[in-house]
């Protein structure tokens, strides 16, 4: 038995176990390096955004224009107190929601269905094409002749918007399932439901999560150029109006808030996935 | 393996009950006048693997088979497993036909093919869990079983973390954990350096000689398979392979390594490797 040294990870050494006073200093330096990554993140939006303000104070641009942090702020605290700002946020999120719940259980299906099933492929891979080569969000005027102008035509188009690419994303990770790993459980006899839950649908998962992340960016523009083109309410509906209206501060709180939500949305994908990863081995840091 | 036939032509032989099954006793794995043919994806020809192949696994029996690469010796092996279709001839194993896979046989394929997101013992009990045993009682015949191979302590390990050997003794560890009666090992061995074959070799025959199992080994190492087996059936080189000789090896067991030194075991290794190297296609 003189092989069965593994190539066991190196356990993590908590770096303040010895952390005495008198290395303080050093200590303080493996603390920054250590959160560089978010330190720096940061720094460079406190940049920008100082950048902004001065270059507002200054008049180097037309505040009335360019608005500025500060301003934004206080559009802000008057959008959610008093303002439209939470009935907005609340039907965006239904839109949203809805749409791309739709999306994700269509999508799932349709995906694994098209790469087990040949025939499956061979019949719904034109129109999936198509329609993810065609321009969705023109269909918004005629979404609205069938749907009418409130909800359920943006939750059409968050679905439009977002299905496709989970359906192509699952497909393609069931498709590349390892065939050896395949041979290896029908040797154990196993049946088609557990070999695709034991073997097709755990390889699957990277293409999948790439599927939704990519269905979540796609779904958000599809409800704000949805909210835009014609609705009478939610973020894109202020986007709208607070544009007509010059309104650039309360417009920017808008644009912030969706972008916000698309990058904490991403992030909890981030984490899912870390988890259904964990087997994975690390490459580089 | 390039020898193209015809389509249509597929010399079927109409076997009711394979007489040679019931003269080979229980328990033994016969293999009865068996081609192997198959439709390669990239011209839609046919080409044959193995043209007309004869033996019998007895039971209990570590029955070595060797050939030049490409002879086909690995189709046999999935042939016998169950998981490819012999175009001729007749199989069966214990005295039942073979057409698909079943829970008597299980392989330890070439490549360890551990499921990546599961760990060891996750791994071990796959095949438990595929024909619905009790979760506990999986686990615990899986502990048994990673103990067995030399892998307590590591239950908890994802295969990226083991080395080659090691991911070797989990492969075969699954394939042993539903107690099958026979094993197939598919060249477990071929991916690993030197060293660590022989300890994976020794540790085999540790383990078979707890087990008791018959055993079909394939390899393309001569020595490895005068070391392991009882018996070790010689291929003839592709295409269309036949069976160039059978080498009975008597060695007492258990075996160490010193044998490898006797010049005994030197003439076997020899006599095969002039077999292969004749290009033997003497007709069995």
């Amino acid at each position: 038995m003189a092989t069965v040294t593994p190539s066991k990870p190196a356990e993590a050494v908590p770096a303040d176990v010895a952390d005495d006073d008198d290395v303080a200093p050093r200590g303080f330096v493996e603390f920054l390096r250590k959160r560089q990554r978010v330190l720096l993140g940061v720094l460079g939006a406190v940049i920008v955004l100082a950048s902004w303000q001065i270059c507002s104070d200054l008049k180097v641009v037309n505040p009335a224009f360019s608005s500025s942090p500060w301003e934004i702020l206080k559009a802000a605290k008057d959008y959610f107190n008093g303002g439209d700002g939470w009935a907005a946020l609340r039907i965006s999120a239904i839109e949203f929601g809805l749409g791309f719940v739709l999306s994700l259980a269509v999508g799932l299906i349709v995906g694994m269905a098209m790469g087990w099933w040949r025939w499956c492929e061979f019949l719904v891979d034109p129109l999936v094409n198509f329609g993810y080569a065609a321009p969705r969000i023109a269909l918004v005027p005629l979404l609205v002749i069938w749907f009418g102008i409130g909800t359920p035509s943006k939750v059409a188009v968050v679905f439009l918007s977002a299905v496709f690419p989970i359906i192509i994303n699952t497909m393609s990770g069931v498709k590349i399932a390892d065939a050896s790993l395949v041979q290896v459980a029908r040797s154990f006899k196993a049946s088609r439901l557990q070999l695709f839950r034991t073997v097709v649908i755990p390889g699957a998962v990277p293409s999948i999560v790439t599927g939704i992340r990519l269905g979540i960016g796609q779904g958000l523009i599809g409800m704000v150029v949805g909210e835009l083109l014609a609705s009478t309410a939610g973020l894109g509906y202020t986007i709208e109006t607070a544009g007509n209206n010059l309104q650039s501060a309360t417009m920017f709180v808008a644009v912030f808030l969706v972008s916000g939500i698309g990058v904490l949305l991403t992030q909890s994908i981030r984490v899912v996935e870390h988890r259904l990863d964990r087997w994975r081995p690390k490459v580089g840091g | 393996m390039s020898e193209v036939i015809e389509a249509n032509h597929r010399p079927v032989r109409d076997v009711s009950a394979t007489a040679a099954s019931t003269q080979a006793g229980p328990g033994a794995l016969v293999i009865d006048h068996v081609g192997i043919t198959f439709t390669a994806r990239r011209d839609n020809k046919r080409y044959r693997a193995i043209k007309d192949v004869s033996f019998t696994v007895r039971e209990n029996e570590f029955c070595c088979v060797v050939g030049p690469s490409g002879c086909g010796k690995s189709s046999l092996l999935l042939a016998v497993a169950g998981l490819v279709p012999a175009s001729h001839g007749e199989m069966s194993f214990d005295g039942n036909r073979i057409v698909s896979p079943e829970r008597d046989r299980a392989v330890v394929f070439q490549s360890a093919s551990l499921l990546p997101w599961r760990t060891v013992i996750a791994n071990v009990s796959y095949g438990l869990e595929m024909m619905k045993v009790p979760r506990r009682e999986a686990r615990e015949r899986s502990r048994a079983i990673v103990e067995l191979v030399g892998l307590k302590g590591f239950e908890g390990h994802y295969p990226h973390e083991l080395s080659g050997g090691m991911q070797q003794r989990v492969n075969l560890a699954r394939a042993l954990v539903a107690d099958p009666q026979l094993l197939l090992m598919d060249e477990p061995f071929a991916a690993l350096d030197a060293q660590t074959r022989e300890v994976m070799q020794a540790e085999l025959l540790r383990i078979w000689g707890q087990m008791r199992k018959s055993v079909m080994f394939v390899t393309h190492q001569i020595d490895e398979a005068v070391f392991l087996g009882d018996r070790v059936i010689v291929l003839s080189k592709g295409p269309g392979t036949t069976i160039a000789d059978i080498v009975e090896v008597n060695f007492p067991r258990p075996r160490s390594e010193e044998v490898k030194r006797t010049p005994e075991f030197l003439a076997l290794v020899d006599r095969i490797w002039n077999c292969i190297r004749s290009g033997a296609t003497a007709q069995n």
